[in-house]
């Protein structure tokens, strides 16, 4: 077992114990490669096949999955007992029934069901009550597991936070101002210049986009082509906002950064940039441990509205990043819960100047008298500048 | 413009597709519907697709469509809130904010403005952390579940989701044919090629070539190739000579395709030439029974017999096929455990994996319309019934 298994099994079994469960079955896919290091690319978008995992104290963990994801799991972690259905008879049915005979002898069973559809948790209660155990809800101390980081999972996030904004930059680096580039070519090439850099070849949400000139207006532009973008054009002068999600060791990382095809600003863009450092500089003021998320981003609405930067009402100020590229806990106005040491937020910066909306992603990792931002390759304190020519 | 061009449902279509999905719930007593689960936004709203919504990338998205009153409302944050604009969508676009403990609690609040009474739901996609706040915020909610009829309407495609299908096939198949003239350049000289290229290639030419995203996407050799999906290590390049396979999906507008593409990396032989006409015998075969009238089940078993029969092993661990649509994997799937009835107007994606020269698991899917008489092949850009040989040890041109 690496360490960064030895980490999570200890946050597990501490579950097992504080809820004195007998066996605690997870569902969610993210929640299931959290607990287990086994990842399916593709299991979020084939739901007809489903794969489950049985975690008991001082066990290997025990995964239930289709015969043909069999192997794959095998070779991803060698420390688990898999079990696989065929597909003789309904792939969900298959599942339930492995499940419930490996943890036929349990009384409390605690479960993962709020996270996934109400199909399946029906099911689940439906078993757990005929073999007259008890359901235990355990999808919010799972979850709470996982915003708090372990060290090997602090060091993961940041190493693929860094890559991702040195691909960025990478690519970046390519920018000529007077040599005109395509939203789709932006696009494509901060993907490249990501997988150059050792990331994990992804499909779906390895999001790497960029949006371009007016087009940033819209913060999801080119529908339905959100990740290739379209074949417009930069202008001398462009704002340039490229997103990219990228995958390492499991853990994501989720930033965006600007670029500007000249080697100066306009006054707008600089104003509008201006806001955007004032904004992470207020969110890494007012991000303290032991404060709600709810309290922070009322601390940081009311301070941003005090500086003059337009922020969109409503909108999120941060989020969790890990095994998934966003998770709770989030910086809203409804969020309770109380930050704690070795989080790690994606801060999300998004203001409106003259009906442009300008993004910066940073990502930042909470110590106790600390807010470290771990993603800049360069500092973000002024975007990136193309040059002019060559 | 060009048929193939025209990637997206035209309002005339939607009005079409619209009108088949409400008569469809009217006749089974639905009133309302209320999903929250990609596939069912895509095809119940006749086309909008937000981004990244089963990977959580964004916050979840509600469809409210009301046939009694009309209303039609998709529930979003402020993020997505354009998108449907971009689409064209012609219902109202609600925008919820996080002010409540969970983004489920937050978008419950804004829909209790607008639910009344009982509606059909998806249970096979909401969460139970999703119906309990929607139960608190709203007196009187009674759901029904709505998969069953939303799977069945999506079993037989209308004319215009068979066309955005076609054009996915065609992008796939481009894709593909870029990818192997990328890397045919390079593949075994000095140079090297990297395999996440190989399959970046794919995906970013689908882009190139008007598809709306790739999802799936696993390349594997050698004795990866011997499983369906392997890690894809940074470092590794196209050096073993033998099968390469890809696994990929994408969509066009909403609309999924997936694929399987097997190439033979070097010079061939005879060994690997016949164990891909053996994979071709028990796919055609396969083709053979894709008739209305016949069951879904009976496909495989007819398959699994001629298996025996003709003594070519197939990996029976995966299905031969399955429905494609707005998911890249709905009913029917050609499957010991599906009984539903192959009928016409049903789109299929078909493949076998049968075994190489090493064990390695060869396929070539391709995806057709099931009609009266033979089906009607989808993906016709180019014919992989022969055995693609990708050899190459010129300079790289890129």
């Amino acid at each position: 077992m690496n360490n960064l298994e030895q980490e999570i099994t200890q946050k597990i079994a501490t579950i097992i114990d504080t809820k004195q469960l007998d066996v605690l079955i997870i569902s969610d896919i993210y929640n299931i490669q959290y607990a287990t290091n086994i990842k399916i690319p593709c299991s979020h978008a084939q739901t007809d096949l489903r794969m489950f995992a049985l975690l008991k104290k001082d066990k290997n963990p025990l995964v239930v999955v289709p015969k043909c994801w069999e192997n794959i799991v095998k070779q991803s972690n060698h420390n688990v007992d898999v079990f696989a259905y065929s597909l003789k008879h309904d792939p969900l049915e298959s599942a339930i029934k492995i499940v419930f005979e490996k943890c036929s002898s349990a009384k409390r069973l605690g479960c993962d069901d709020e996270l996934i559809p109400i199909i399946i948790s029906k099911i689940i209660k439906k078993e757990i009550a005929e073999l007259g155990g008890k359901h235990v809800a355990c999808a919010d101390d799972i979850m709470s597991a996982r915003s708090r980081k372990t060290k090997m999972e602090i060091k993961h996030l940041k190493s693929i936070a860094m890559k991702t904004d040195h691909a960025i930059n990478g690519f970046y680096h390519h920018l000529i101002a007077d040599r005109s580039k395509s939203s789709m070519s932006i696009s494509e090439n901060l993907r490249i210049h990501s997988l150059e850099r050792d990331i994990d070849l992804e499909g779906y949400n390895a999001c790497s986009r960029g949006v371009i000139g007016n087009s940033i207006s819209n913060i999801w532009a080119y529908a339905p082509k959100f990740g290739f973008a379209a074949g417009d054009f930069t202008q001398i002068g462009d704002t340039i906002i490229a997103d990219a999600m990228n995958n390492e060791n499991g853990y994501w990382s989720n930033s965006t950064r600007i670029a500007i095809m000249s080697e100066e600003m306009s006054d707008e863009q600089e104003i509008a940039y201006k806001h955007l450092v004032e904004l992470r500089k207020i969110l890494c003021d007012v991000l303290k441990v032991g404060r709600r998320c709810c309290e922070v981003y009322k601390d940081a609405v009311e301070k941003a509205a005090n500086a003059g930067i337009e922020i969109i009402d409503g909108h999120a100020l941060g989020f969790n990043v890990g095994v998934s590229p966003m998770e709770g806990p989030f910086l809203s106005l409804g969020d309770q819960t109380i930050l704690e040491k070795n989080m790690i937020f994606i801060l999300d910066g998004l203001v409106k100047y003259k009906s442009l909306l300008y993004r910066s992603r940073d990502t930042v990792l909470l110590e106790i008298n600390e807010v470290k931002v771990i993603n800049d390759y360069k500092s973000w304190k002024e975007p990136y500048f193309a040059l002019n020519t060559i | 413009m060009s048929r193939m061009n025209d990637i997206s449902l035209s309002v005339a279509e939607k009005q079409n597709l619209g009108e088949k999905i409400e008569n469809k719930m009217k006749s089974n007593g639905f009133d309302a519907l209320l999903v929250f689960g990609s596939s069912n936004i895509t095809y119940l709203s006749c086309g909008i697709v937000f981004p990244y919504l089963d990977q959580k990338v964004v916050q979840p998205v509600a469809l409210y469509i009301c046939y009694k009153t009309g209303k039609r409302i998709i529930v979003c944050t402020n993020d997505l809130a354009d998108i449907p604009k971009q689409l064209n969508w012609n219902g109202e676009v609600v925008i919820y904010n996080l002010n409540q403990q969970t983004p489920e609690l937050s978008i419950a609040e804004v829909l209790k403005n607008y639910i009344t009474g009982k509606v059909a739901i998806d249970e096979n996609y909401m969460t139970t952390a999703q119906i309990k706040a929607l139960k608190k915020s709203i007196n009187g909610l009674v759901t029904i579940g709505g998969d069953q009829v939303f799977d069945d309407l999506k079993l037989l495609k209308t004319d215009a989701e068979i066309r955005l299908l076609e054009i996915a096939c065609r992008m796939g198949d481009r894709g593909f044919v870029s990818a192997l003239n990328h890397s045919e350049g390079a593949a075994l000289d000095a140079l090297s090629y990297p395999l996440w290229e190989y399959a970046e290639r794919f995906r970013v030419h689908v882009g190139e070539y008007g598809g709306s995203c790739v999802g799936n996407m696993v390349v594997v050799q050698g004795e990866d190739c011997k499983e369906l999906y392997a890690r894809c290590e940074p470092s590794a390049v196209l050096n073993k000579p033998g099968f390469v396979r890809l696994e990929y999906s994408l969509h066009n507008s909403g609309y999924w395709v997936t694929g399987s593409r097997t190439v033979y990396l070097g010079q061939s032989n005879q060994h690997a030439e016949k164990v891909w006409e053996n994979n071709q015998t028990l796919k055609n075969i396969a083709l053979e029974n894709l008739r209305p009238g016949i069951k879904s089940s009976e496909v495989y078993n007819a398959v699994r017999q001629s298996s025996e029969d003709l003594n070519i092993p197939f990996w029976g661990d995966i299905d031969l096929g399955h429905g494609v649509g707005t998911k890249e994997r709905e009913r029917p799937f050609l499957a010991p455990y599906d009984d539903t009835l192959i009928a016409e107007g049903m789109v299929i994606v078909l493949g076998v994996y049968t075994y190489g020269n090493d064990n390695e698991l060869i396929c070539n899917k391709d995806v057709y319309l099931v009609t009266n008489g033979e089906p009607r092949l989808l993906n016709w850009y180019k014919s992989w019934n022969d055995l693609y040989v990708l050899h190459g040890t010129s300079a790289r041109h890129g």
